[in-house]
C-alpha cells in the first residue's frame, strides 16, 4: 500500500543508494523506489555522485621503507618500543640514588682514612696500634680490624667521647 | 550527536588488563601493513603526500609508545585507523582547512596525454572542491566509505562515533556532494 505523495527524504535515499540502510528500512524504500520514477532518479544521481567519488586516484605510493626507518628511529628516541629491555620508571631514582651513594663513599673515604703508608703497617702485626694525637683532649687510633677510633676528652664537663669507624 | 574523544582513554577506563599478544601484532613484519592502511587513510583525509607522510610517522610513533593500551591484539587494526584518523582529523583542525593539492600530479604508468591529463586534473579539482564544502568529519566519513569501500560500522569504529552518527555524517556528506553536482550541471 502506498500512500500518495509520500516519497523517502533525501538523506534516506543517500543511504539507501550506498547500500548503508538495514533492514526494514531498505526493503520499504526498495519498494517505493521500485514504483517512483522521481525517487529512483535521485537514487540513480547518488550512486552516480558515489561512483564519481571513485574516481578520484588512490593514494600514491611513497617510500614506505624510509617512511618506516624514521619511525623506528623516532620511537628509539622517544623509548617506547621493546618494552623486555626497558628499565621500570622506579628504577631510575634508586640507580640515581645508589650512584650518588657509591659516589660519595668514595669522596669522603680519604677523609678518615690513614692513608696508604700507615695502615700495612698496624695491619701486620706491631703490638700496639699506633695512636695520633688529633689536637689537645682528642686523640686517634688504628684499630687491628682497619678501623678508626677517636676519643676525645671536655675538660669542662669531664665527658669522653669515643667515636668508632668501621672499614667497609 | 557527539563524536567522543581519544578510544585510549576509553580503553583505560574499562580498566581492561592489556593483552600479552599486542606487541607481536606491531612487529616488524606486520608494521609494514599497517603503515600503509594508514597512510591511505590519513592521506585521504588531509589530502597530500607530505602531510600524510608527516601525520603517519605520528600516528605511528603514538601507536608504538602506548600499545600497551591495546586490551585485543584482533582489534589492532582497528585501533591504529583510529590513532591515524584521530591524528588527521587533530591535524586537519589546527590548520583550519584542507589542502588537496599535490606537489607531483604524474600519472600513475607516467604514459598519459596532456590533454587526457588536464582531464584528469580538471576533474580532480572539482571533485576536491565539493569536498572542501563538507565538514571535517563528514568529509572523513564519505571518503572512507565510498572511496575506501570501507563498511559503515568499521567507520564508525575508526572515527569513534556511534553507527547511528556515522550514517548521519555519510547522508549529510552525499546530499551535501549531490547539491554540489547539481549545481555544476545546471
Amino acid at each position: 500500500m502506498r500512500r500518495k505523495g509520500f516519497h523517502p527524504d533525501e538523506h534516506t535515499l543517500s543511504l539507501f543508494a550506498g547500500g548503508d540502510l538495514a533492514f526494514p528500512g531498505r526493503w520499504f524504500v526498495a519498494r517505493h523506489v521500485a514504483g517512483c520514477p522521481d525517487c529512483a532518479a535521485t537514487v540513480a544521481a547518488f550512486a552516480s555522485a558515489r561512483a564519481e567519488l571513485r574516481s578520484l586516484p588512490p593514494a600514491p605510493e611513497v617510500d614506505f621503507r624510509a617512511l618506516a626507518h624514521r619511525i623506528r628511529v623516532e620511537v628509539a628516541q622517544t623509548g617506547g618500543p621493546a618494552p623486555r629491555n626497558r628499565i621500570p620508571r622506579w628504577a631510575a631514582p634508586v640507580g640515581l640514588g645508589a650512584a650518588s651513594a657509591a659516589v660519595a663513599v668514595v669522596l669522603l673515604l680519604p677523609l678518615w682514612s690513614p692513608g696508604p703508608a700507615k695502615l700495612p703497617r698496624a695491619a701486620m702485626g706491631s703490638p700496639e696500634p699506633e695512636v695520633r694525637l688529633l689536637h689537645e683532649g682528642a686523640e686517634a687510633q688504628l684499630t687491628a680490624d682497619g678501623g678508626l677510633s677517636v676519643r676525645s676528652f671536655h675538660p669542662g664537663s669531664g665527658a669522653l667521647t669515643i667515636t668508632d669507624y668501621y672499614a667497609p | 550527536m557527539p563524536c567522543f574523544g581519544s578510544p585510549m582513554v576509553r580503553d583505560r577506563q574499562r580498566g581492561q588488563p592489556a593483552d600479552p599478544r599486542a606487541s607481536d601484532v606491531l612487529d616488524e613484519s606486520s608494521l609494514d601493513e599497517h603503515m600503509r592502511r594508514m597512510f591511505r587513510l590519513i592521506y585521504r583525509i588531509v589530502g597530500n603526500v607530505p602531510d600524510a607522510q608527516d601525520l603517519t610517522q605520528e600516528a605511528l610513533v603514538k601507536a608504538l609508545t602506548r600499545k600497551g593500551q591495546l586490551k585485543d591484539s584482533r582489534k589492532a587494526a582497528s585501533w591504529l585507523n583510529r590513532i591515524a584518523v584521530n591524528t588527521a582529523l587533530d591535524f586537519v583542525r589546527k590548520r583550519g582547512r584542507v589542502r588537496f593539492r599535490e606537489l607531483d600530479e604524474r600519472s600513475p604508468d607516467g604514459t598519459e596525454s596532456p590533454e587526457r591529463r588536464a582531464i584528469r586534473g580538471e576533474t580532480r579539482s572539482w571533485l576536491e572542491g565539493g569536498l572542501e564544502l563538507l565538514s571535517d568529519r563528514e568529509r572523513t566519513a564519505l571518503l572512507l566509505r565510498d572511496v575506501e569501500d570501507i563498511p559503515a560500522a568499521e567507520v564508525a569504529r575508526t572515527m569513534g562515533c556511534s553507527p547511528a552518527t556515522v550514517r548521519s555524517h555519510i547522508a549529510n556528506a552525499r546530499v551535501k556532494f549531490r547539491k554540489y553536482r547539481k549545481e555544476r550541471e545546471l
